[in-house]
């Protein structure tokens, strides 16, 4: 038999996706140079095509999903919708964010919460929040900044006063929307209790109005396993 | 080399009027095809995914759910297939693939992964076909559905149904379970050279009696 036919042989189970990943590799590399062979792809996924779209319609009328996917479906679109419509603008926030981290590596936290409160930083404030941060009953020497602009989805962290962990640990930024909570990344201190952290949150901030920091796992975690160490809000 | 399962944009064909005596779903004059919603997705009208999902929502969570059998996991499926279709709009073009069939393919296919990804196959329906026939049976006709797929999913299931009962049943582990040939061997000890037999045979019987849909 022929590399060509023993390709051939295969393709209904590369189209079932049923092929170890050697067969399936040779099968796509073979298709590359046969059109005959793709050819004969596109008509068994035709045939798998019929097979989904008739298994699925006999299903249908048992089963339903609750009603909240399609608002979660539409939300989602809007807010892709509304990130690729956003229009190209100087990025001001953005920039004054990546300001802020490098006044932060050479200043600070103490120094940030200085400079949020000059008339330069107020000029150029608009969309950007503060949130002070102070710690808990037992880490009451800590405290931190966060600056974020509200119509963004990237903001700054600063803190001082933590104490430095062990490997297999992090601190991590919590936000807070009603019972949703978020992660905005990992990060440690060093020697002095020092620590920053870039906030990235898909969707941005509009609408978080509570932050928070704990220590988790090293990898991190979905939602806080631990006490909280520093709290702040809106 | 990592597996590419093709996904190609889906084709457009233009509603045909219903003829069937089965029942009749009036198509209010001006209502959108599919067609029609992906060109409004593409310009980012949120309605145009509303409608879609209104009509396919069904199809696409209930062979997710077939395939998962967990709820949750089959809406985080359903969602994805629609974000999907979102974002892919603006690469629409005519071709020979219903909108309806590219998203059961996708959700077959997202399906598939997340049941590889958990090991959770199993054999829980060696023979899935008769699981559908006797869903068919029960269900009636969706009356959300154009009268022309109650048809093709008649056929579809009658053509499935005319195949040997172990082709059958090898078929039905690999488009439901996901299982690779190597695994159907292994679990039904039949000898590997019979199971990619049997799935050659069951293809090439399907895509014959199936033709005149493509």
């Amino acid at each position: 038999m022929s590399d060509h036919e023993e390709i051939r042989e295969l393709l209904p189970g590369y189209v079932l996706d049923a092929l170890d990943p050697e067969e399936s590799a040779l099968v796509q590399s073979h298709l590359s140079g046969c059109a005959a062979c793709r050819r004969e792809v596109a008509a068994f996924l035709r045939v798998t095509d019929q097979l989904a779209v008739g298994a699925a319609e006999a299903l249908q009328p048992r089963s339903a999903p609750r009603p909240e996917l399609e608002e979660r479906i539409l939300r989602a679109a809007s807010l892709m919708r509304a990130r690729q419509s956003e229009r190209p603008r100087p990025r001001w926030a953005a920039v004054l964010a990546a300001a802020a981290v490098v006044l932060i590596l050479l200043l600070g936290a103490g120094n940030l919460l200085q400079w949020t409160r000059s008339p330069q930083f107020a000029a150029r404030s608009k969309g950007l929040i503060t949130v002070a941060l102070t710690g808990t009953i037992d880490h009451q020497e800590a405290y931190g900044t966060i600056v974020v602009d509200r119509d963004d989805n990237e903001g700054v962290l600063a803190v001082r006063g933590l104490p430095q962990l062990g490997p297999d640990s992090r601190y991590q930024l919590w936000l807070k929307k009603g019972t949703e909570i978020q992660s905005g990344g990992l990060f440690r201190v060093d020697e002095e209790g020092y620590g920053s952290l870039l906030i990235k949150v898909p969707g941005g901030f509009r609408g978080f109005r509570a932050f928070s920091i704990s220590v988790e796992p090293a990898q991190g975690s979905q939602s806080p396993s631990g006490t909280p160490i520093l709290n702040g809000g809106l | 080399m990592e597996k590419v399962r093709p996904e190609s944009p889906p084709a457009v064909t233009c509603s045909t009027v219903p003829s069937s005596p089965d029942y009749i779903r009036i198509m209010p004059y001006g209502e959108p095809d599919d067609t029609e919603l992906m060109l409004r997705m593409a310009r980012r009208e949120i309605g145009a995914l509303r409608e879609l999902y209104a009509r396919h929502g069904r199809l696409v969570y209930g062979l997710a759910l077939r395939i998962i059998a967990d709820p949750e996991t089959a809406e985080e499926i359903c969602q994805d297939v629609f974000l999907r279709a979102w974002e892919k709009a603006d690469t629409y073009r005519r071709e020979k693939a219903q909108v309806r069939t590219w998203l059961a393919r996708i959700a077959r296919n997202r399906s598939i992964d997340v049941l590889r990804r958990r090991g959770s196959q199993d054999s829980r329906a060696r023979d899935a076909w008769e699981e559908l026939k006797s869903a068919a049976t029960e269900s009636g006709v969706d009356p959300a559905a154009p009268v022309e797929t109650g048809e093709a999913r008649q056929r579809v299931l009658r053509a499935v149904r005319s195949l040997p009962p172990e082709q059958r049943e090898t078929l039905s582990l690999a488009f439901f379970e996901g299982w690779t040939h190597r695994q159907i061997a292994e679990a039904t000890g039949e000898p590997l050279g019979t199971v990619k037999s049997r799935i050659r045979a069951a293809m090439a019987r399907l895509r014959e009696l199936l033709r005149d849909d493509e």
